[in-house]
């Protein structure tokens, strides 16, 4: 059976090396950016939290601005309430009974900038971004 | 063998029934695939990464039939799938239709277009890539942010094992069943 896999592994062609290749070094720059995020002159201090039900208002909250024991918000949607739960060092979200593959809360804590939770049932987007990357929502708010 | 080569040489519509019958087979086989997954507890670490075996049948499908017969299985295996699991015109017959249909037209262009390069674990890896670029594309519409890009990178270091899994298992099922090759 190993030889007959064997004989399989050999009809891997080169175009096939090439995008795995190429998938991998883009893919791991991807995943290590944000973790050296910090270094480039990034600080965990300036970020804030968006969040944003589709078809209601957005709101932001500057991490720096929470109280030391964190905050609650509950953010009402198409199936039910979420519970956002917001720290100084990161923000993560329950999902409502309803929610039938609970996606957004098995994200987990999103910590670095460009983190995002999503819940599509409840139409809810939740992610953190940089002060100074504000651009045009900054404006229109 | 050699006698249903003959019958099929003396029969017109022995070919049509064929076709007809390996689309009926390969989407239903489709469908079962994707209700298995969807048993099958989620493991990996980034939210709404999964196996794609599904995949493994519009391979097949891509192989066996050609382009047309390839997208006949796949929308029938779309469509049935939805209105079976009662999904038919939510969101996720939505995501399922984006990631899909992208994913068949790379694979599509991987097998044809593609000059020989690429070997069915390859073009798999394609497809898995470009299933998850119309994922989250769908996402971001209906989100109407493009934050969940952010996943693309996880998702696409995910699929190489995913799409080498399933380009295998689309091998091993050619390899198997020799006498299904390529009807056009």
């Amino acid at each position: 059976m190993w030889r007959r896999l064997f004989e399989h592994w050999k009809k891997i062609r080169k175009g096939d090396k090439i995008l795995v290749g190429l998938v991998l070094v883009l893919a791991l720059a991807g995943v290590l950016y944000p973790f050296f995020w910090e270094w480039f002159g990034g600080d965990i201090g300036d970020l804030q939290v968006v969040i944003n039900p589709v078809g209601s208002e957005r709101q932001r909250i500057a991490l720096a601005e929470v109280p030391e024991e964190g905050m609650e918000l509950i953010v009402p949607g198409p199936i039910g309430d979420h519970l956002v739960e917001i720290f100084r060092d990161g923000v993560r979200v329950i999902a409502p009974e309803d929610d039938p593959l609970k996606i957004c809360e098995k994200t987990g804590w999103i910590r670095r900038p460009g983190a995002t939770i999503v819940c599509v049932p409840n139409q809810l987007g939740i992610w953190l971004e940089g002060s100074d990357d504000t651009g045009l929502d900054g404006i229109s708010e | 063998m050699q006698e249903s080569k003959i019958v099929a040489a003396n029969n017109p519509y022995s070919e049509g029934v064929r076709r007809l019958v390996l689309i009926g087979l390969l989407a239903a086989m489709g469908i079962i695939l994707h209700f298995i997954e969807s048993l099958l507890p989620a493991i990996a670490p980034v939210p709404g990464a999964k196996l794609g075996l599904a995949n493994i049948i519009t391979l097949m499908a891509l192989v066996v039939l050609g382009v047309k017969g390839g997208g006949q299985v796949l929308f029938l295996r779309i469509f049935l799938g939805a209105l079976m699991a009662g999904t038919f015109l939510t969101l996720p017959f939505y995501l399922s239709l984006a990631g899909g249909v992208l994913a068949f037209f790379s694979m599509g262009i991987g097998l044809y277009w593609g000059g020989n390069k690429f070997s069915l674990v390859g073009i798999s890896i394609l497809g898995a890539l470009s299933h998850n670029l119309g994922q989250l594309g769908a996402v971001a519409l209906i989100i109407g942010n493009l934050g969940v890009f952010y996943y693309l990178p996880y998702l696409a270091l995910l699929s190489i094992p995913t799409g080498f899994v399933v380009g295998m298992g689309a091998r091993f099922s050619l390899n198997a069943l020799p006498g299904i090759r390529r009807i056009t």
